[in-house]
């Protein structure tokens, strides 16, 4: 995902054109062929039907779920949302609040790095995204800029 | 202030050797080759057995796995990679030890340049760390992070830094601190409520600013603020990996519904 900023004052975290057509071509191709066996169910054990179920969840979760971020310099609040078809979390952070973005090292990975959310209201970081060293920099930047947040970019 | 004095936790990496001229730590590379090291011997125990147990090719085969293993754990068990806080020629530098042979100074600079700071621990921020050069050593309590850290200030005229009162601020951290307020934070700290007001109470106090009253009253406007703020949950927690199996009773129905059918 990347900061895509829409206006002056909103912005979300958009994915490449690539990265929707890949999803939603394996997507599609796993959620196909869950569907097409249960044309021969009739032969299947009940055990098995219900190993299947389990499948078609993982499936259904590989089509459906999304991960939706806005911020909102108006409201003052960052929304992260995670959805599959039907709500699993939400986040609402508010922009006021956060003292500083920080990119830290993954634990027990040398190459792996997150970005985190620094409140003033509470002891616990919020992880905000993982990946490589550079990519984090580059959205901790982009980040930090818009939300007038200071980023601590020492991963040391 | 006194190498015994300090805490538990900074005694384990500042080794009292060499004290107060010079101060040998260990890097981070110090403990990756440690860590190699100790990760090696099980390779070559393993190694070491099946050279014994067996015979014929195998057994050759891990005699010399056995005689290939044995000289690189060995060198990485001894060699030591330490940051040197040298008092007498005023220096710090990196330098690799291997066998007790000294190889040569790294990264030589003055000592004053070196960046000393004290700030919240990375992955739990009520706990502190102390960031000197480029390692960075998990200490604990406030208390304990503070005494550490003037320890080094003082010992080698390092201008200590703090990244605490004032987040993400970087101050000088004063060294003529009393230590009482700092044991009351500490005791804050450890009752695992709010340590960042706390902390910033504490260095405030050791700033010891004037502040009139309606600055005073502000302060006092902005922390009920802060802490009118809502606690913001993590965005994954047990509860949500819960709601993932909601789909799965509709899916289950489904797969029975069709076997039903297919039977029909």
């Amino acid at each position: 995902m990347y900061f895509k900023q829409l206006s002056a004052s909103k912005a979300i975290m958009a994915k490449t054109r690539t990265q929707v057509i890949a999803r939603w071509f394996f997507a599609g191709l796993v959620a196909s062929l869950t569907l097409f066996v249960t044309a021969g169910f009739e032969h299947w054990p009940n055990n098995e039907v219900f190993i299947w179920s389990f499948t078609a969840l993982l499936s259904w979760h590989f089509l459906f779920a999304r991960r939706r971020v806005e911020f909102d310099l108006d409201k003052q609040l960052i929304t992260n949302k995670i959805s599959s078809l039907y709500p699993l979390s939400q986040q609402r952070i508010p922009i006021q609040n956060i003292s500083a973005f920080q990119i830290r090292r993954r634990l027990g990975q040398s190459n792996g790095y997150e970005l985190c959310i620094i409140m003033d209201s509470q002891i616990e970081q919020l992880k905000f995204d993982y990946g490589n060293l550079p990519r984090m920099q580059q959205l901790g930047q982009q980040l930090s800029l818009f939300c007038k947040v200071p980023l601590l970019s020492d991963p040391n | 202030m006194q190498y015994s004095q300090l805490p538990k936790q900074a005694q384990r990496f500042i080794r009292p050797e060499g004290l107060p001229e010079q101060l040998r730590l260990a890097t981070k590379n110090h403990y990756v080759c440690r860590g190699l090291a100790i990760l090696g011997l099980l390779p070559l125990l393993s190694s070491l057995l099946m050279a014994v147990t067996l015979d014929g090719a195998q057994q050759t085969l891990y005699q010399f796995v056995v005689v290939l293993l044995l000289p690189v754990l060995l060198i990485l068990g001894t060699l030591k990679h330490h940051l040197v806080l040298d008092n007498p020629s005023k220096q710090r530098f990196v330098q690799l030890q291997i066998f007790g042979y000294h190889c040569q100074k790294a990264y030589q600079a003055p000592l004053p340049s070196t960046e000393l700071l004290l700030r919240h621990s990375s992955y739990d921020r009520s706990q502190y760390e102390l960031k000197l050069d480029n390692i960075v050593y998990p200490i604990g309590s406030l208390v304990d992070a503070t005494q550490v850290t003037m320890f080094f200030a003082s010992t080698f005229n390092i201008p200590a830094k703090e990244q605490v009162s004032d987040f993400p601020h970087i101050h000088n951290l004063i060294a003529s601190s009393t230590e009482t307020p700092l044991e009351t934070s500490s005791k804050l700290t450890k009752t695992n409520n709010q340590s960042i007001p706390d902390a910033k109470t504490v260095f405030n106090k050791q700033t010891a600013k004037p502040q009139n009253s309606s600055t005073t009253k502000d302060n006092d406007n902005t922390d009920k603020n802060k802490q009118a703020a809502p606690f913001v949950p993590p965005l994954w927690q047990p509860k949500v990996i819960l709601r993932l199996f909601y789909p799965l009773p509709f899916l289950m129905l489904f797969g029975f519904i069709m076997k039903y059918l297919g039977t029909l």
